[in-house]
């Protein structure tokens, strides 16, 4: 069939232009909104950009010097490096794993996995407070029989952290262990058995096959997670009620405490414009490095 | 790793998931009973009551995630068959676009919302909600549709069409019946994104859409754990029938790879 290249992009842009439209709606122009609230003073109830005072890069060059800021910053850096790499290496163990499971148990096993994965934060919140609980909690018992001192270990910044990275791997690892899986899948099984026939042990096989040629999985699965960490809120906000909310702040949360409870919607923009600009230079940077790293392998 | 460490890890995973299930069904669980004295069905007959709202938060939320599903499909599926079959000046701008949401704080995102739905007097309505679980869902659904019409064959359709078939003819009996399963799967992942929203619902409904998210935490912040396990199997029903589904064809191409 003959094809005019002008009518193609056309039609092209007529089948992209309601998907344009509402999103232009619900998240180009609010996100454009909130770039400029944050070189205003303005606040956050009755949003008025239209009335509020410009007061230029002031919002920003208040950061660097706003102790809540260096905090959450280097809390958010602190996390990440907690999770993402951990993480990533236990979904990726998991799904090797699950691999050599037979057909039924592999579904079964999988499905127990990703349970976790479905579950709203404020009940994962719920379980680990009550699991971990210093007077009654499950954990305890298992300190006790290993001696090792009782924490309230969310009310201690030593184990706060440590701890809220623990639960999230625990809540998210589902998916990248899917992520793995479909990696694993199209792996050719001709290649295992070549490597059989040469008379390869298990951890020859995954040095030299299984890591270098599921590469391209892993480095999406780091970028997925390093954007996610970065932007974590909601669990750190959870686990901190009662303790302290502002030894525990990370980037997004400081974004909340100055939008909803200082009503403060200019210096929160102002945040959550850094914020935006560190996932972009750190996901491009992480996607440059696993690059390299891929040609090296 | 070995098949007993990954029974070891999944009884890991899973143990702390089990209170759920005596905190709905139990009559006063103190420590250090092992598992509750009694027995009983009374946090369900509170959670079922008008006064408990289990109910109606059940139909708003079926709703707004049956809405918000099908409304993202409909915007998706023409869009991402022109990202995953056509190529055009601005693709890789609109791939960035539709990726955006990802990268983008959704708490800052709600702060811009906030005005937005102000002005058009929308807060607190379903529709408004509805509309602000579109930037969770489209992205998904968009990405999901995009890779599945990449895959497919354009021909077959060109093929339909020079047999005599209209254009809306060739896309309904040769394209729709190959993308079917994968729209299905679009829907149901839509489906289970809204139905797990919480801050996007709180802002958006400005407290007058109760979802189940919305239900479950003043359940559990004001420590009621009995109906708040009741009100958490009953969130759990939706996804866990997904993941029967996905893990049953998941499990059957892993089972025939290796």
């Amino acid at each position: 069939m003959i094809r005019n290249a002008r009518k193609d992009t056309l039609i092209a842009y007529v089948l992209i232009a309601p998907f344009v439209a509402i999103y232009g709606l619900i998240f180009v122009y609010p996100t454009i909104d909130m770039f400029i609230l944050s070189f205003k003073d303005a606040p956050l109830i009755a949003f008025g950009p239209q009335t509020a005072e410009w007061t230029g890069l002031d919002n920003y060059t208040r950061l660097p010097d706003d102790r809540r800021f260096g905090t959450a910053f280097w809390n958010t850096a602190y996390f990440v490096l907690l999770s993402v790499v951990p993480g990533t290496l236990v979904a990726l163990a998991i799904a090797l794993g699950i691999t050599r499971l037979s057909g039924r148990l592999q579904s079964l096993v999988l499905a127990l996995f990703f349970l976790p994965y479905i579950l709203p934060v404020s009940v994962v919140y719920r379980i680990w407070d009550w699991t971990l609980n210093f007077q009654f909690g499950i954990a305890m018992h298992l300190f006790d029989t290993l001696g090792i001192d009782r924490v309230p270990i969310f009310k201690t910044s030593t184990w706060f952290m440590p701890a809220v990275a623990f639960v999230t791997i625990w809540w998210t690892c589902g998916f990248s262990i899917l992520l793995f899986l479909a990696g694993l899948r199209a792996i050719p099984a001709e290649i295992y058995e070549a490597a059989e026939l040469d008379n390869a042990n298990r951890w020859t096989v995954f040095r030299k096959l299984t890591w270098p040629l599921l590469w391209p999985v892993t480095a999406l699965v780091l970028t997925i997670q390093l954007i996610l960490q970065l932007k974590i809120f909601d669990q750190v906000y959870l686990f901190s009620v009662g303790g302290r909310p502002n030894d525990n702040l990370v980037m997004v949360y400081y974004i909340y405490q100055r939008a909803f409870q200082n009503d403060d919607g200019g210096r929160a923009a102002a945040i959550a414009v850094v914020l935006f600009m560190i996932v972009i230079i750190v996901s491009v940077l992480n996607f440059q490095l696993l690059r390299l790293a891929e040609r090296k392998t | 790793m070995r098949p007993a460490l990954v029974w070891l890890a999944a009884a890991l995973l899973l143990l702390p998931l089990l209170p759920l299930i005596p905190w709905a069904f139990a009559r006063g669980w103190f420590f250090p009973d092992l598992l509750p004295s009694r027995w009983s069905l009374a946090a369900w007959d509170y959670a079922l009551s008008p006064a408990g709202g289990l109910l109606p938060a059940l139909g708003v939320t079926t709703l707004i995630a049956a809405l918000a599903a099908t409304v993202s499909l409909a915007l998706a599926l023409p869009a991402a068959r022109a990202l995953g079959q056509r190529s055009f000046p601005g693709k890789g701008a609109m791939m960035l676009l539709v990726l955006a949401p990802v990268l983008v704080p959704g708490l800052a995102v709600t702060m811009g919302l906030q005005g937005l739905m102000t002005r058009a007097e929308l807060t607190g309505t379903l529709a408004g909600v509805t509309l602000v679980h579109l930037i969770p869902v489209l992205p998904y659904a968009t990405l999901l549709l995009a890779a599945l019409f990449s895959g497919l064959d354009p021909d077959e359709e060109a093929q339909a069409r020079s047999l005599g078939a209209s254009p809306a003819a060739a896309f309904a009996r040769v394209t729709l019946p190959a993308l079917s399963p994968g729209l299905a799967a679009a829907w149901a992942l839509g489906f289970l994104v809204s139905w797990s929203q919480y801050a996007p619902t709180l802002v958006a409904g400005a407290g007058q859409v109760q979802t189940l998210p919305l239900l479950l935490f003043a359940f559990l912040s004001s420590g009621r754990h009995d109906i708040a396990g009741a009100i958490g199997l009953v969130y759990l029903v939706p996804g866990l029938l997904v993941l029967a589904l996905a893990s049953r064809t998941l499990g059957r191409g892993l089972g025939a790879s290796r």
